[in-house]
């Protein structure tokens, strides 16, 4: 399990982190989302070990990672802009993880070869941005980490890689039990993948629900009301209402069974439940319309 | 086992050594292959090339001193290049932030990343200089030489100056956030500490009446690694190759360059404590510890100020022609400048040239305290100007007394000291003006070196040019000069070690009249110089050293060349001779000289003073003299003696243009 506990790291009186308290259950896939410079760099930097936070605790499994060797082997780390050497090829830096990473597993590192079409004698900065990307998966999938930090990581791969690339991670977590935090600016993207997610902006968490909490807690129903009722009866507590002909949208904070009993009172002529997004789900939970949620996670 | 039980602990990383060993093999090879062209590949060509020796003596001798010469210059000058690339190789990753970032996610602490990379540089230099030794040995050992010893005295010298600059070029890699800053800050810092000193000293000539810059400090010097390590080459030609002194010179310098390799040591330590401190973020920045930000801002700031502001107060002032210092016109140069550095260091630190608004305090402060050490300085409150030095407390006195002529010594004669404190304590009261030049005026320079019995040294020059309309107001002064001019003890001490009647071999007078050289020699030469002597005991000398006109009316444009021989220390048991010479100017109060001239055969009625030299008709009437001369001396075909004649005969030296030499026995 990661925890971060108030943390709070400032640059130049600026902060980045301003207090986070955030928690990722073992085995989980925690989608990390908020606009630029929200801090979700920033923390996946303090969560590899790269910053100190200057203020709070940031652990994995209970002990803390700055300065850690033995936990920092088990963290697999991608940044938005993974470094290699000037020189290097995969191989060449494939040869310095393994070296440098205990759990590296040469038998998983050849396995992948058919996965990221490659050529692992070709210096890395002759690659494109998103080949650059798949050797960063390549190379730290291979490591077998128990911990998984991506920052940005579909970022200028294709559709076709983003899907393998998730797939690898997915089945990742569900044979290894692989704990992943992704960040992004993207909530869309996370959609399919995620099992938790967090809104961060400004150095703070504005929200953190598991994906069974936000659909137990918000519905989404179309509704036809008979036809002396034109307007959303008042005792409705609609987080948001419109209407199309005589189709009313409803967005309610309660479970389906709960808003199917509350419409029945009205009798409805139909009342159909329709998916929320996660866009809607955090614009309503973070306090409706008004607020610039929008601008948070689109 | 060890690295193994390191590397669990995250304090070494046998893959990043690696991976450095490999990552710069260039970088390594270039300096091996320089080191073995300077040092085996040198060695063996001169040994088994085509220059044939004669014996084993000499080709031992020569190879010995071959490889100590490179342990001094030559491993300088690699030491301070190379010791800067490498810790800009290997630490490079500070001063990026993809870099930093992927270097600080992998699983070894700060101490092993630390460490992991300083060992990579310091094995591939100590591998590098173990190999140069080894294979300097070999072709050696198959030339069949010994005296191994100078290898590995070569290996240690070249070994400890490495280890010295390459940990300073780390400890500058600890501070600096930007790749640039890295030999930037190492340059600088490697002369701070003289460059800093003689600026103050110059800013303390400009303010402070009488102030003259001491030897460097033993301090200065040390601080100054390059300085100190160089003398060791520089000194070291002071000896004779391969004498028991020079090899002694390199055995105690060893010493010197143990000092900084402890030095590199501590360097070592403290940029690992810096580094542990260090954050990650402060990649891309000038200067990566917030402490150190300041230090950055105002140390720039001064040192501009020192530097700029004083090159352009000098620049300026020196345009238009002023003779007096002026305190104002500096203190604005200093503070302009100043803020200039200060602001452009500002600037370098937020990354932003919109600065003003948020230092502007900062740069007011430098501006106040610039101002304030230059008023402390210019109303002497530190006392300098007014210090003289009671007799009690000097143990001996230097002197200097520059005009027309000049003379110089040093003395323990309370007495002597007493007259030249008198003189001192004037100047201090009186402080002349150092004018521009007038013929009629009284002007020179005296400077005074105190060693007081307390070890500490008081060194004082003054400059003055008096003028006729100010000869008045300092007429106690002047007469205190002239005297001082004309003490035979002055002119003594200024004798003692410089004319030596026992070792006098010949006396040289060119007569600028007819372009020839008389040559005293035996008894002839030390009578002039007993004569000299007598003239000196008798208040005859120095009597126009600060006045140009009585100078010029007075003194004679020939001078005396006393040639003495002496002996040199050739280094091996021997000694050769040698020869040195001082050169006497006279003039017509030079009653005994004159003399002992005429009765050495000098018609002293023809010598010329410079008066009569610069006189355009005199220099006619000499010109027609020494055409005639020497067509006379052509047409007459005179025989020329190989040897000298006896006593009393004359020879007469000289080549297809006439005699230049007129030998009198």
């Amino acid at each position: 399990m990661i925890e971060i506990q108030n943390a709070v790291k400032k640059f130049d009186g600026f902060a980045a982190l301003d207090g986070i308290t955030l928690t990722v259950p073992t085995g989980a896939v925690y989608g990390l989302v908020g606009p630029n410079g929200a801090g979700k760099s920033t923390l996946l930097r303090c969560l590899n070990g790269v910053y100190r936070t200057d203020e709070g605790a940031v652990n994995i499994q209970g002990e803390p990672v700055w300065e850690n060797p033995a936990l920092k082997a088990r963290i697999g780390s991608i940044p938005d802009d993974w470094h290699y050497f000037l020189q290097a090829s995969t191989q060449d830096m494939m040869k310095l993880y393994r070296g440098i990473y205990p759990t590296f597993s040469m038998e998983r590192y050849k396995k992948l070869e058919d996965a990221f079409p490659i050529d692992p004698r070709k210096a890395i900065r002759h690659l494109s941005k998103g080949m650059q990307k798949q050797a960063a998966f390549w190379l730290t999938m291979s490591c077998m980490p128990d911990y998984l930090l991506l920052d940005e990581p579909v970022d200028g791969l294709d559709p076709v890689m983003r899907r393998q690339v998730w797939s690898l991670v997915l089945d990742d977590v569900a044979e290894r039990g692989t704990t992943v935090l992704v960040s992004s600016h993207n909530l869309r993207e996370l959609e399919d993948v995620c099992d938790h997610v967090g809104i961060l902006d400004h150095g703070k968490v504005l929200l953190e629900r598991s994906l069974e909490q936000l659909q137990d807690n918000m519905v989404k129903l179309q509704v036809v009301f008979p036809e002396e009722v034109t307007e959303v009866p008042s005792g409705i507590p609609a987080l948001h209402a419109s209407r199309l002909g005589r189709i009313h949208t409803l967005i309610l904070r309660m479970n389906a069974t709960e808003a199917e009993a509350l419409l029945a009172q009205y009798n409805p002529v139909l009342v159909d439940a329709v998916p929320l997004t996660l866009e809607e789900i955090f614009i309503y939970e973070l306090g409706g319309a008004n607020y610039a949620v929008k601008d948070i996670v689109l | 086992m060890q690295s193994k039980t390191l590397s669990s602990k995250g304090l070494f990383s046998p893959a990043l050594f690696r991976n450095d060993l490999v990552r710069f093999w260039p970088l390594w090879a270039l300096y091996l292959v320089m080191w073995l062209l300077m040092v085996p590949a040198f060695q063996f060509l001169e040994l088994f090339g085509q220059n044939g020796w004669g014996n084993a003596t000499d080709m031992q001798a020569y190879a010995m001193s071959g490889v100590a010469s490179m342990a001094t210059g030559a491993a300088l000058v690699m030491s301070v290049g190379f010791g800067c690339l490498f810790a800009m190789t290997l630490f490079s990753y500070f001063t990026g932030t993809r870099a930093v970032g992927f270097v600080h996610a992998l699983p070894t602490r700060r101490e092993g990343l630390f460490l992991t990379h300083y060992l990579a540089g310091a094995a591939v230099f100590i591998g590098t200089h173990a190999i140069t030794a080894l294979l300097t040995a070999l072709i050696w050992s198959t030339a069949g030489l010994g005296e191994l010893w100078v290898i590995g005295l070569w290996f240690l010298y070249t070994t400890g100056q490495m280890l010295f600059f390459y940990s300073f070029a780390v400890l500058c890699a600890a501070l600096a956030g930007q790749m640039l800053a890295i030999p930037v800050f190492y340059g600088v810092f490697n002369c701070l500490v003289y460059g800093m000193t003689n600026l103050i000293w110059l800013l303390c000539q400009l303010l402070l009446y009488g102030w003259t810059n001491p030897d460097d400090p033993a301090l200065v010097v040390w601080l100054t690694p390059i300085n100190k390590l160089a003398q060791l080459s520089w000194n070291r030609w002071g000896y004779s190759r391969g004498s028991e002194e020079y090899w002694r010179f390199l055995q105690n310098g060893l010493g010197t360059v143990g000092v900084y390799a402890l030095v590199g040591v501590v360097m070592t330590v403290v940029a690992l404590l810096i580094y542990r401190r260090r954050h990650s973020e402060s990649a891309g920045d000038t200067v990566a510890m917030s402490w150190a930000k300041p230090v950055f801002r105002y140390g720039v700031g001064v040192c501009a100020a020192l530097s700029l502001g004083q090159l352009l107060y000098i620049i300026l002032w020196d345009a238009f022609g002023q003779t007096e210092q002026s305190p104002v016109a500096l203190v604005i140069c200093m503070a302009g400048l100043g803020l200039v550095g200060y602001f452009a260091a500002e600037m370098l630190l937020q990354k932003s040239f919109h600065i003003l608004k948020r230092s502007w305090k900062g740069g007011a402060v430098l501006v106040a305290v610039l101002i304030l050490v230059c008023v402390a300085l210019e109303l002497d409150i530190p006392g300098v100007e007014r210090r003289v030095p009671t007799a009690e407390e000097i143990q001996s006195l230097e002197f200097r007394l520059y005009g027309q002529d000049s003379i110089y010594g040093d003395s323990e004669d309370p007495e002597m000291i007493e007259r030249f404190l008198t003189l001192h304590q004037m100047l201090v009261e009186e402080r002349p003006k150092d004018n521009d030049w007038d013929e009629d005026a009284l002007y020179g320079s005296i400077g005074l070196d105190y060693t007081l019995k307390s070890g500490a040294h008081l060194h004082r020059h003054y400059s003055f040019t008096i003028l006729p309309s100010e000869i008045e107001a300092h007429a106690a002064l002047a007469e205190q000069l002239t005297e001082l001019a004309r003490d035979p003890e002055v002119w003594q001490a200024y004798m003692k070690e410089r004319f030596e009647p026992g070792r006098l071999v010949t006396v040289d007078m060119y007569l600028d009249s007819e372009n020839r050289t008389l040559t005293f020699e035996g008894d002839t030469a030390r009578e002039i110089l007993a004569a000299l002597e007598k003239d000196i005991e008798a208040g005859h000398t120095g009597a126009y050293i600060f006045d140009s006109k009585g100078w010029s009316a007075n003194t004679y444009s020939t001078n005396l060349s006393f040639y003495y021989r002496a002996q040199e220390d050739a280094g091996n048991g021997n000694y050769y001779n040698s020869s040195y010479s001082e050169d006497v100017q006279f003039s017509k109060d030079y009653t005994y000289l004159l003399a002992a001239l005429e009765k050495a055969g000098v018609d002293t009625e023809r010598l010329s003073t410079y008066q009569n030299y610069y006189d355009e008709d005199y220099n006619e009437y000499v010109k027609e003299a020494s055409y005639q001369n020497t067509y006379a001396e052509e047409s007459q075909e005179t025989p020329i003696p190989d040897t000298l004649t006896p006593e009393g005969d004359a020879a007469i030296i000289g080549g297809a243009d006439g005699p230049t030499a007129v030998y009198v026995g």
